[in-house]
């Protein structure tokens, strides 16, 4: 925590950076909250720790000036594709790397306290250790991570112009694409069941939509109305067709960092979609996105000797 | 609301036999925002025409639908009439009631009703068209000829001698190409030198040409009217404004005097040195000095050739330099290669010798060729008695070879049969072929003469092997005529090798984006009506990078080229149809995922910015003269901000939809389909 705001104490005082984007305390008990520190002083509030989950590079275009930023391996994955994708200028930001060995999921604590009143928390290495009313309790970090994160390959951000700590290489990861494999061998009917159970509790609020770092667009398909791709409504029919379409705009771009999991409501299991495309896209065209900046994505590239064989 | 008229053709009986097209009129008549509808037998004839006219007058129409036959047959056509009646032309689509359904079905029934449905579908995207009005750009006048040879030389010239001003690019020291490599041609027996030289002179001294000699394309921006060509001019280390082209230099040069460097022109017969011109007759005749050879470039000791250099034109700093020019039309001629002869280890090429290939063989036979025109074994340098010609080494042979015939080898092996009568009495021509094919004007005769008049003896076969038996070489093989093996003992070989592409044409290709086949020669817009257009605006082709031809035939596609060429030049201002792509910049997000996906690299990075210059966004854009309208750009953008003219996603959105509101009356969703599984 002290290397943190020792490094935003020294940034903030450049003249060429405008804030500093991280993490403070929130309110709500393991809630860690977006925090855009302007002055020495807003640094001291800067926190870096495995429950601070959010995405961060959704904020960058909020200003004019350039703007450090810490990210973990998954922000920094967004920062590649949205470098990519030119929504982000490289010279409007100074990219502090912090190491990643998994991201705590808020939702599966609260279920652990079991509804008592939780005063404080704080985080020691790979414990966590919560204060109640009256007494306290330890918890196992690695017991509540994110899904995404025991699979994960990215220990390091692929990115940064500072890094804290040294590069983590990792080893003997569980499959990432274990559930995939499971859902393709499913009969046809059966995985229609599957995901039809998911779509028709969809809300249609859009939140995986706002908080995915790459979807930008000024105007979704959804909103357009001429013509109306698809119907506006909460049905079967629409939501599924929502989903699909959303799956294929960021197949070949989805850098799995998960968030739209999170933000999901209803529970809605859309990484498992994503981590499809992730799938047909690597097969296809050998290309992890998010990885490399030099590696053009392959869905927007022509190639001569690009594979043909799925043409018949 | 739209006034929709329908035209059904009944293409004579081309559709009028499988589609019931009274029942088609009947029907469309009843569709929303049809009102008018008639059939007639012969849309495209003047009366057929006429109705139109006069229905889009008569009935106020403002959208017109011709359920015919392919657009790319007669969408010109009617919108072309259309003009006429003061109607704007793209509010005329096409319904293809012949290609997509009464050629491809023989039920009439269902024929019919699939013509309606197409009819009805059309008429949906009419009823969304908006007017457009055609682009216009204008035109540099100025052409680009790429390739020297012959092809490159008629075009040069033709469209020089039109009065519009020629960049000609040589890759090579010379131009003449492998023309100037000939000694005499077929079938009438000229001297190619003879008929070539005086026009390499032309391109030199016309007044509305320059020429860029040993220098390469090294890239091409831009479109038709308005292209900017990047052209990189190899260092000769010669500087032309003084070298007077004594030859001096190239006579004291030390190397190549034991031949450890060969003269390419002469097909490595003879050795060159590191100054050198290619041939006497070369044109510039300016020396290059060949870097990789040159001991001064390879020691930094030398400098023989600029110690003797009265005119002081040897400068070893010279750099490789980038001139830029603009030019309007572009014409490629880059012409050919020789199949490796080493490919076909039965032939021995390389292994012995006294075989040799027709290019070598075309050398021998030239009176300034190495051996002065003396048909030699290169084994002895004594002449052969009996020569083999092998024909198709590596033509019509799909499985070791290339699948198309070369052309030009059964001519040229005739030739050489005769010319070895001619220059070697007393020797004899065995000619080992698959076929012959002589369909050129005097062609058949000028076999026939090989023949009979000059004793070439034709067996019909392939030749199996070839090995060395004593001082001879041994050419084992088929006769299948007479279903007989047939042995030749033979002191010279000579292989009609392959024409095959350019080396590097691909990569010319990706320079000029033009499309190429997957023998890496250039596509021609249409095989039969437009032969010498690339399907890139602007770019033409002549000669052998299209395909294999003859000198006649490349001339003649060199003359086509330039005449195209020069009808572009004849316009003040070009124009385009205004089918192409648009961005809203109002939503657009400048992700540029469009930019990389277009293969004519019309789109580029564009500022919005307010008025006092602050920026406000960036964004994809268009540019009109580039734009083809493939729409490749419209089905990336994630956003759907970018719409094709005459292709709107509203116009295709609801032609579809018109068809699904049709089909989900019957046919079962998806969710049944799979239900049913």
């Amino acid at each position: 925590m002290e290397d943190i705001i020792n490094i935003a104490r020294e940034l903030i005082k450049r003249d060429d950076i405008e804030a500093i984007i991280g993490y403070e305390k929130g309110r709500a008990p393991f809630q860690t909250v977006p925090f855009f520190a302007r002055t020495p002083e807003d640094c001291d509030k800067l926190i870096m720790n495995s429950l601070c989950v959010n995405n961060l590079v959704s904020y960058i275009n909020q200003f004019s000036g350039k703007v450090a930023i810490f990210v973990k391996p998954c922000d920094a994955k967004a920062l590649v594709g949205l470098l990519q994708e030119h929504q982000i200028e490289r010279e409007k930001l100074h990219i502090i790397g912090i190491n990643c060995q998994g991201a705590l999921n808020p939702k599966k604590l609260r279920n652990a306290i079991k509804g008592r009143m939780v005063k404080d928390w704080s985080i020691n290495g790979d414990k966590i250790k919560v204060y109640y009313e009256s007494g306290e309790e330890e918890f196992n970090i690695k017991d509540f991570l994110l899904d995404k994160c025991p699979a994960c390959d990215t220990r390091t951000p692929p990115i940064y112009d500072e890094l804290l700590g040294d590069e983590i290489k990792t080893a003997d990861l569980p499959e990432l694409l274990a559930r995939v494999k499971e859902l393709e061998k499913l009969p046809a009917a059966e995985k229609q069941q599957y995901w039809n159970e998911h779509f028709e509790r969809c809300l249609r609020c859009y939140a995986c939509v706002k908080i995915c770092p790459l979807c930008y667009c000024e105007r979704c398909f959804v909103e357009n109305a001429s013509p109306q791709w698809i119907d506006k409504s909460n049905n079967l029919k629409s939501n599924k067709a929502f989903h699909l379409i959303r799956a294929y705009h960021l197949a070949g771009r989805c850098i799995d960092c998960g968030e739209c999991d999170r933000a999901c409501p209803m529970d809605i299991p859309l990484r498992e979609l994503n981590l499809k495309m992730r799938k047909s896209v690597e097969e296809h065209f050998n290309y992890v996105p998010g990885k490399d900046i030099d590696v053009p994505p392959p869905l927007s590239t022509f190639k001569k000797e690009d594979p043909q064989d799925f043409i018949r | 609301m739209a006034n929709i008229g329908v035209f059904v053709c009944w293409c004579g009986s081309n559709i009028a036999q499988t589609v019931d097209v009274v029942a088609v009129a009947k029907a469309a008549s009843e569709f929303k925002d049809v009102v008018y509808s008639v059939d007639y037998k012969y849309m495209c004839s003047s009366p057929g025409q006429n109705m139109m006219i006069d229905a889009i007058k008569q009935h106020n129409l403002d959208g017109v639908v011709i359920a015919s036959c392919s657009p790319r047959m007669h969408e010109s056509t009617f919108r072309s009439a259309a003009v006429l009646a003061g109607f704007n032309p793209y509010m005329v689509e096409m319904a293809n009631l012949r290609e997509h359904c009464s050629w491809v079905h023989d039920n009439r029934e269902e024929a019919t009703k699939k013509a309606i449905e197409l009819v009805r579908m059309i008429v949906a995207k009419v009823a969304r068209n908006a007017p457009l009005n055609k682009i216009y750009v204008p035109v540099t006048k100025r052409a680009l000829v790429i390739g020297g040879g012959i092809a490159g030389i008629q075009a040069a010239l033709d469209i020089a001698n039109g009065g519009v001003e020629v960049i000609m690019v040589e890759k090579e020291p010379s131009i003449g190409g492998h023309m100037s490599q000939l000694d005499e041609t077929f079938p009438t027996l000229d001297c190619s030198q003879c008929i070539l030289t005086p026009r390499m002179v032309e391109v030199a001294t016309h007044k509305n040409i320059t020429l860029y000699a040993y220098s390469e394309v090294d890239s091409v921006e831009g479109f038709v009217g308005n292209f900017k060509v990047k052209i990189k001019r190899k260092a000769k280390c010669v500087i032309e404004e003084l070298c007077t082209g004594c030859g001096l230099c190239t006579q004291k040069c030390p190397v190549g005097k034991k031949g450890e460097v060969m003269n390419e022109f002469e097909v490595g017969m003879a050795p060159r040195p590191a100054i050198y011109i290619p041939f006497p007759q070369a044109v510039p005749n300016i020396p290059v000095i060949d870097r990789e050879n040159c001991t001064y470039f390879k020691t930094g000791k030398c400098g023989v050739c600029a110690k003797v250099c009265v005119a002081k034109a040897i400068d070893f700093n010279q750099k490789d330099e980038i001139v830029e020019e603009e030019v309007g039309a572009i014409i490629v001629a880059t012409g050919y290669d020789l199949y490796p002869k080493d490919s076909y280890g039965e032939y021995g090429y390389g292994k012995f010798k006294d075989v040799i290939s027709g290019l070598e063989f075309e050398r021998m036979v030239s009176a300034s060729g190495p051996t002065k025109g003396k048909v030699l074994r290169p084994s002895n340098g004594k002449p052969p008695k009996n020569v083999v010609f092998i024909k198709c080494v590596g033509s019509r042979d799909e499985k070791h070879g290339i699948s198309y015939c070369s052309k030009i080898c059964c001519m040229y092996t005739a030739k050489h049969a005769m010319l070895l009568h001619h220059k070697c009495p007393g020797a004899k021509a065995y000619i080992f072929y698959m076929d012959i094919r002589a369909t050129g004007k005097g062609y058949e005769e000028f076999v026939k003469r090989a023949m009979e008049e000059e004793g070439a003896v034709y067996i019909r076969g392939r030749v199996s092997r070839i090995y060395k038996r004593k001082d001879h070489l041994v050419v084992v093989g088929a006769d299948t005529l007479t279903g007989k093996p047939v042995e030749v003992e033979a002191d010279l070989v000579v292989l009609a090798t392959a024409i095959i592409a350019k080396d590097g044409a691909d990569k010319l290709a990706q320079i000029l984006k033009i499309s190429y086949d997957t023998h890496n020669f250039y596509n021609e817009a249409h095989p039969k009506l437009r032969p010498v257009e690339t399907n890139t605006a602007g770019i033409f082709l002549a000669g052998c990078c299209q395909a294999p031809k003859d000198i006649p035939d490349s001339v003649s596609q060199g003359s086509a080229a330039a005449s195209k060429a020069l009808a572009l030049f004849s316009k003040k201002e070009l124009e385009r149809e205004p089918l192409i792509s648009r961005v809203n910049e109002e939503f657009c997000v400048g992700c540029l995922a469009c930019q990389p996906v277009c293969p004519y690299n019309a789109i580029e990075e564009k500022e919005i910015r307010d008025r006092k210059g602050n920026l406000i966004k960036k964004v994809a854009h268009i540019n009109e003269g580039l734009c083809m309208g493939c729409g490749a750009c419209a089905v990336t953008c994630r956003s759907g901000c970018i719409i094709l003219e005459g292709f709107t996603n509203n116009q295709i959105f609801e032609q579809i939809n018109t068809f699904e509101n049709l089909i989900s009356k019957f046919e079962p969703t998806p969710e049944e389909t799979v239900a049913k599984k």
